[in-house]
């Protein structure tokens, strides 16, 4: 049975059928997107759909690069969104353009070129193809990576296969030079302008040091000699800084030192209860710690403007998230029309959210200004990375809940009875600052090498996107489980000296990790199994069937008898619907609790609705479940009084190759159980994020009866938590 | 002021000419164009850029480039080169991450070859789980594709003729 596509967002913005394909004469057909391969396989993902749809192979399907002078602007990639939005826009491109090639009677795409006009729409009541997709093709990037093919921004220049550059239609000299960036600790430092001249003096020939305000950039021929020059300007130049507050614990205490709060009431619903004596009042404050994006490849850029009389503007490499909303911050730092610019996408190392890319791109483009016609290559250091991107904000969440024992007899030994509990009153609180710092959104640039300069562009205040677009800190504060009363009050923090923005689920990890502990809580307290309360509180079908298949798979009765016998083992549960329209996910974690905790397994169900590419999406479950554990179990950002100093993997673990968990990951069927129609394709690249952390902060009180409220949990938290 | 050094890299002799105190890593990225081999942290801490010398998996971010005088070094890109004896390995190996699809974003993939080659190449008769963890132990990879590499080993190192110790067989 065939449907229409559910309506893109990206067709409203970009509805051209030339916005989206272009049919060369060999019968090849370029597909545009305007989202960026960030490691998660999507251009993988979008050339399968398009190949599907056109009924071409996929090698006659060439997926371009995102660039702003051809892509349809998408936005950010961001959100779990790639397949939905751009997804469906190609998808339905593509049912339109097959249509008219079996209208046209064509016999290659070559022949239909001629039958279209430019400014043809997509019509979007075609039928697409009705079967799901679930295609099992190998990512054709895979056997490029692992052959060491320079597919990286990073090699840009450096490996012979990525030049010439074309710009403007003519070749760059391709002998670029390096530049690296000096600059003081925090958001905003003043330079010391004796300490410059000073500096100045002292630097080796064959440098070029540039200055504007309390920016200050090296430039110089090789990689190594602006690395010594910048390090070298970094011990001489002295500035005057902003303090940091003490550092407790990844920020377990910003609610209380912020300077002032935001606070909205971000959602209500149902009825407040006359109170009942028969009725329990729950609470409980759960943190979670500032922590680092930690992409393995330090951010990298490069850059050139050209000036001449007939044209003249700045080309910049990045391998930024959102192409148009960089060039319109560029734009709007350097005083140009956004027409200027051209942004060309090329990939960076695994992407989880506002990394470094954006601000890097403005460093390669404001050493490249002082230095017309030349390319400048930035590469930021590791110590760079983890220091000037942005930090995911720390976050506390109180949840209150009213609850109402039943009196209706239940049984432990099946998951499927009512619980007979009633959930009267729950109330989710959320502290945070906002978590997205992103270009494109403001009156001046988001950069923050940008705010350093004479021109003084103020420093932004984080925000959360509003709820149409998934929240920020507010993301999954909405419980999925039925109760008569729910309140929702999200407190944004101000004026704090920490640059936040968007990693991985934004604020659904602390959210979830709340949610789904405090329902555990809850279901211990009442002498519930946490798998059957939390199917008799959910209200949609599609989530009761991820729980219980879930649990059928992990035999959860059985293995939670047998961990009993099992000293320091211990099984916990997690369930959430991303961004409460998003994949729906359950995971279960297995632990062994020693002198530290060890995640020994994790089951993951989700139901991702029409599955594109299920190789694809179960490495993306399984690969955010791994970064969840490895958040929850040993990450948190800190600081000195004027420095965040987890600049280096050893100051900031990450999970290692010993302490990876088995994950097993399982797709629920594209189609609905109830008339076989095909659900919508749901992104899967955050759907673990919360769940993962909840699921093993759960088996820790399985194992160990200590319910640990404050991540990471490590060793000195557990032993807080268990002399709580 | 700038020297010159002659290296073995890949099997052939090159001269590059670099500072007194230039890091491996500079050398064989930015004036050979090998750049399979990644700056990740320049602090030996994250694995991005292993390369065999001599045989043993070692970082080259902090290596002083005169310490390779006289020292064969191997970079991902010389698995085409039959002449090496790396090469039988990091081919069966590149084919099973393939099979496995055991990469994300793929920037600690050239490391994460060049340690389980190493690791293979000097195995005796069988390797067991820890062992190849034990290997991959200096490796951080962000994206979570920790278990398809494991699998991808196992599936190399069976393909190499090693026998896989069972009760280390977890994954």
């Amino acid at each position: 049975m065939s449907q229409l596509l559910p309506p893109s967002v990206s067709l409203k913005t970009n509805p051209l059928l030339a916005q989206w394909l272009r049919f060369e004469a060999d019968g090849s057909v370029k597909v545009f997107t305007g989202k960026a391969e960030l490691g998660q396989g999507i251009l993988h993902a979008l050339k399968l759909m398009a190949s599907h749809e056109l009924d071409l192979p996929v090698s006659l399907v060439h997926l371009e690069t995102a660039n702003t002078n051809n892509s349809p602007d998408e936005g950010m990639t961001s959100g779990s969104l790639s397949v939905q939005d751009s997804g469906s826009a190609i998808r339905q491109a593509c049912a339109h353009a097959a249509k008219l090639f079996k209208a046209h009677a064509c016999t290659t795409y070559a022949e239909l070129h001629s039958h279209l006009d430019p400014q043809l729409p997509v019509d979007v009541t075609v039928l697409p193809k009705s079967t799901a997709l679930n295609l099992t093709d190998s990512r054709d990037d895979i056997e490029a990576l692992v052959h060491g093919k320079p597919l990286f921004l990073h090699d840009l220049g450096i490996n012979v296969d990525l030049t010439p550059i074309i710009f403007n239609g003519g070749q760059i000299n391709i002998n670029f030079l390096h530049g690296r960036m000096v600059r003081g600790p925090s958001l905003r430092c003043g330079l010391q302008g004796a300490s410059w001249a000073g500096a100045l003096a002292a630097l080796p020939e064959g440098v070029q040091a540039f200055r504007d305000g309390s920016l200050v950039g090296v430039v110089a021929a090789t990689e190594e000699v602006a690395e010594k020059a910048a390090s070298k300007l970094q011990r001489l130049l002295k500035w005057d800084v902003e303090a940091l507050p003490a550092c407790r614990e990844g920020g377990v205490d910003f609610f209380e030192i912020a300077a002032a709060m935001d606070s909205q009431v971000f959602h209500e619903a149902g009825q407040l209860q006359e109170s009942n004596k028969d009725a329990k009042n729950y609470e409980a404050v759960y943190f979670r710690p500032a922590l680092h994006h930690g992409a393995m490849g330090p951010s990298v850029a490069m850059a050139v403007w050209t000036f001449s009389e007939s044209q003249s503007g700045l080309k910049v490499w990045s391998h930024t998230q959102g192409i148009f909303p960089l060039r319109k911050d560029l734009a709007l730092a350097f005083g140009i029309d956004a027409k200027q610019i051209e942004v060309q996408h090329m990939r960076g190392s695994g992407c989880y959210g506002h990394n470094g890319a954006d601000d890097v791109a403005y460093d390669a483009a404001w050493l490249a200004k002082q230095l017309p016609g030349q390319c400048v290559r930035v590469q930021w250091t590791r110590e760079e990375e983890m220091q000037q991107s942005p930090l995911a904000p720390a976050m506390r969440v109180k949840l209150q809940a009213t609850v109402l024992a039943g009196s209706v007899a239940r049984s432990k030994s099946d998951v499927h009875e009512n619980s007979g509990v009633e959930l009267l009153a729950w109330q989710h609180d959320v502290w945070s600052q906002g978590h997205s710092s992103r270009p494109g959104r403001a009156a001046t640039p988001a950069f923050k090498d940008s705010w350093q300069t004479a021109q003084n562009f103020p420093v932004l205040e984080p925000i959360n996107m509003p709820a149409a677009t998934g929240a920020g800190a507010e993301r999954n504060a909405i419980p999925p489980y039925r109760s008569a009363h729910v309140k929702v009050n999200a407190h944004r923090l101000l004026g704090l000296p920490f640059r936040t923005s968007a990693l991985r689920s934004l604020g659904a990890h602390a959210n979830v990790f709340a949610c789904e502990s405090f329902m555990d809580e809850i279901a211990h307290d009442q002498g519930l199994d946490p798998v059957a309360f939390r199917i008799s509180q959910l209200e949609d079908s599609r989530a009761r069937a991820v729980v219980s298949t879930l649990a059928a798979q992990v035999n959860w009765l059985e293995r939670l008898q047998g961990l009993a016998k099992k000293e320091g083992w211990g099984l916990g549960i997690a369930y959430a619907r991303y961004k409460s329209k998003g994949a729906y996910c359950a995971v279960v974690a297995e632990v062994e609790v020693t002198h530290q905790v060890n995640v020994r397994c994790l089951w993951v169900v989700a139901d991702i609705g029409e599955i594109i590419h299920a190789d694809g999406a179960k490495s993306q479950l399984e690969g955010g479940a791994i970064q969840s554990c490895s958040w929850a179990l040993k990450e948190q950002a800190h600081w000195d009084s004027s420095h965040i100093t987890s600049t280096h993997w050893d100051a900031y673990p990450i999970l290692r190759f010993s302490e990876v968990p088995e994950v097993h990951v399982h797709l629920m069927p594209s189609n609905s159980q109830n008339d076989n129609s095909l659900n919508p394709p749901l992104g899967a690249g955050e759907a673990t994020s919360g769940p993962t952390t909840a699921a093993i902060a759960n088996a820790v009180f399985h194992a160990v009866g200590v319910r640990v409220r404050q991540l990471p949990l490590m060793p000195d938290n557990l032993s807080k938590a268990a002399l709580a | 002021m700038l020297q010159t050094h002659q290296l073995s890299i890949n099997g052939q002799v090159v001269r590059v000419q670099s500072g007194a105190d230039s890091t491996a890593l500079h050398a064989i990225r930015n004036q050979l164009g090998l750049t399979a081999s990644r700056f990740g942290c320049g602090q030996e801490q994250c694995g991005a850029c292993h390369v065999l010398i001599d045989g043993k998996s070692q970082p080259s971010c902090q290596l002083p480039l005169d310490n390779l005088v006289g020292r064969h070094i191997v970079t991902l890109e010389s698995a085409e080169n039959p002449e090496l004896p790396s090469s039988v390995y990091l081919k069966a190996l590149q084919s099973a991450f393939i099979d496995e699809q055991a990469a994300q974003c793929g920037y600690c993939t050239s490391g994460l070859l060049i340690s389980a080659a190493a690791l293979l190449m000097n195995a005796h008769e069988n390797i067991s789980d820890v062992q190849i963890r034990e290997a991959l132990e200096p490796h951080l990879c962000r994206c979570g594709i920790h278990n398809r590499v494991l699998r991808a080993v196992k599936k190399a190192a069976l393909q190499c003729g090693l026998k896989l110790t069972q009760s280390e067989v977890s994954a």
